[in-house]
């Protein structure tokens, strides 16, 4: 019986996932009767309402790895290193303390810290740096980047709580100090885990909709610079899927850059689980 | 003539509330294997831990008192903790080599401290073959230590410790983990290391005691209640709770 319904409920999961792959595949495939595969990949000219129209998506990817690189080098060290403190450094009390608030940073909606972005980011950033517009990819990177702090935190801090204190010990009884012991010994030992926790993070930034879409700025251009405004893969789907007509060019086209989407992700996630969490045995 | 390599003086430790030293004595000489026994709780680890300064990872430890390591007291401020556990190695209860390779396992201390290649190759083969691991492994120094089996993963980390040359070593119940034949090797490596350095073994096992140590001391209730030559003690003990304790009666 119970088993019944677990496996009913497995089996779901796993309908749902693949009818959602059919309908992407279905759906984005007939943009390649508009353009040929290398144009849709290579060209970074996107006019998808001119006529004629160019569907060409390179700008668009590299809108969404620049944001999402961006956030990852803001929240890598801020996250992994708040896990060590709060693992390795705090006491009892003010680990108590620090863990829930970073992970209540992981329940502010999405749409909230794109107002925080659009209300406070920019206009700082115009003031200090002077420059035109203050939604471009750096504020989004910044605002991602606070996003996925609480993934990697609380992931890798949960992967460092676990490599056994005995190791520790062993560390320190060799005459190693505290920084020895945690860069040398529980970081590699954690290893996986914390991968683990930067990949999940770069799926969180790279499929993040609502704060690109209000914060990078929109423009479909490859940028010259980190100041300058982007429009990722997830911000131009979501926007541009309310204007078009179903089952124009435009519409396969943006189910094209979602399969884009999700083989960036796929193997990333492919990568992740062959290269370095196969060492774990 | 025996040396005396660490004395402690009036040496307590609490644990919060908990009293778990009370004004311990106790000399450890030179090159001589030290036993200490007695019923779980007596108290005999923690004070095996305070010889390298473990107990400082517990935050709750309170300790008062003196340990002496060649006349020093390690307890002082000015004191670096890094040093004196590298003079003191240590052998825990359970096998804990790093998940590493075998040859990084013994490298690491080496590296820490920015020795040589040329030297940390060659220390890994002497600790090793002082360990009685080289044949067993010489041909598989990059494998994971975790491949061992677990007798040779508890001489890895004899071997680990003895990469720093230390003067002592302190082994925490080291066969309490291990098969009969582990066991022995490792009690026969004990007396074989004991040419070059001082041990100081805590150990559940009295027959253990018994076979290895040269001196035993018996600890109750985080008292000391007994220290001598093992000979003498396991023959005529002084005190009536060693001989209750030594023949069985509790335990």
């Amino acid at each position: 019986m119970f088993k019944g319904i677990t496996y009913t409920a497995s089996l779901f999961t796993i309908i749902v996932l693949f009818g959602i792959i059919a309908t992407l595949f279905s759906e984005g495939l007939p943009i390649l009767k508009h353009v040929n595969i290398k144009d849709f990949l290579t060209s970074p000219n996107w006019h998808p309402t001119h006529f004629p129209a160019d569907f060409g998506i390179l700008s668009l990817i590299v809108g969404s790895l620049v944001v999402t690189a961006g956030a990852l080098i803001i929240a890598i060290p801020l996250g992994l290193g708040s896990a060590i403190y709060i693992s390795e450094i705090a006491g009892t009390r003010s680990k108590e303390i620090i863990k829930p608030i970073i992970e209540l940073l992981a329940g502010i909606p999405s749409v909230v810290y794109g107002l925080f972005g659009m209300a406070f980011l920019s206009p700082f950033l115009i003031k200090v740096f002077g420059i035109p517009t203050g939604l471009n990819a750096f504020s989004a990177s910044i605002v991602l980047g606070v996003m996925v702090v609480p993934i990697i935190s609380s992931m890798s801090e949960d992967a460092l709580s676990t490599v056994p204190r005995n190791l520790r010990e062993a560390s320190f009884a060799l005459g190693a100090t505290r920084w020895e012991t945690i860069v040398q010994i529980v970081l590699p030992a954690a290893r996986s885990g914390v991968v683990g926790s930067i990949m999940l993070g770069f799926g969180r930034a790279i499929g993040e909709t609502m704060v690109v879409i209000m914060i990078a700025g929109g423009a479909a251009q490859i940028p010259k610079s980190i100041f300058q405004p982007v429009r990722p893969m997830t911000a131009a789907i979501a926007s541009e899927m309310g204007e078009t007509v179903i089952g124009s060019p435009h519409f396969h086209a943006l189910f094209g850059i979602a399969i884009v989407l999700f083989f960036i992700t796929f193997i990333t996630n492919l990568i992740t689980e062959f290269v370095f969490l196969k060492k774990r045995k | 003539m025996v040396n005396t390599h660490i004395r402690t003086e009036n040496l307590n430790l609490w644990f919060s509330e908990n009293h778990v030293l009370q004004d311990v004595n106790i000399p450890i000489y030179d090159k001589k294997i030290t036993a200490l026994i007695g019923p779980s709780g007596c108290g005999k680890s923690t004070l095996l831990r305070c010889f390298n300064r473990m107990n400082d990872l517990i935050p709750e430890a309170k300790i008062k008192g003196k340990v002496f390591l060649n006349e020093q007291n390690i307890y002082e401020s000015r004191i670096d903790v890094t040093q004196v556990r590298t003079k003191v190695g240590m052998v825990f209860q359970r096998p804990n080599p790093f998940p590493k390779s075998i040859y990084n396992n013994i490298a690491y201390g080496l590296k820490i401290r920015g020795e040589k290649k040329s030297v940390i190759n060659e220390t890994v083969e002497k600790s090793l073959k002082d360990s009685w691991l080289w044949d067993e492994v010489k041909d598989r120094l990059n494998e994971s230590a975790l491949s061992l089996s677990g007798g040779q993963q508890q001489r890895l980390c004899v071997a680990r410790a003895l990469a720093n040359n230390p003067d002592i070593i302190l082994l925490d119940e080291p066969t309490s983990a291990l098969d009969p034949q582990s066991t022995a090797k490792i009690e026969e490596l004990c007396t074989e290391l004991k040419n070059k350095v001082t041990i100081l073994i805590v150990t559940h096992n009295i027959a253990q005691a018994g076979r290895i140590s040269d001196y035993t001391a018996f600890m109750y209730l985080g008292d000391m209640v007994e220290f001598g030559e093992t000979k003498k003690m396991f023959t005529v003990p002084k005190d009536k709770r060693t001989e209750a304790y030594l023949s069985g009666v509790f335990g």
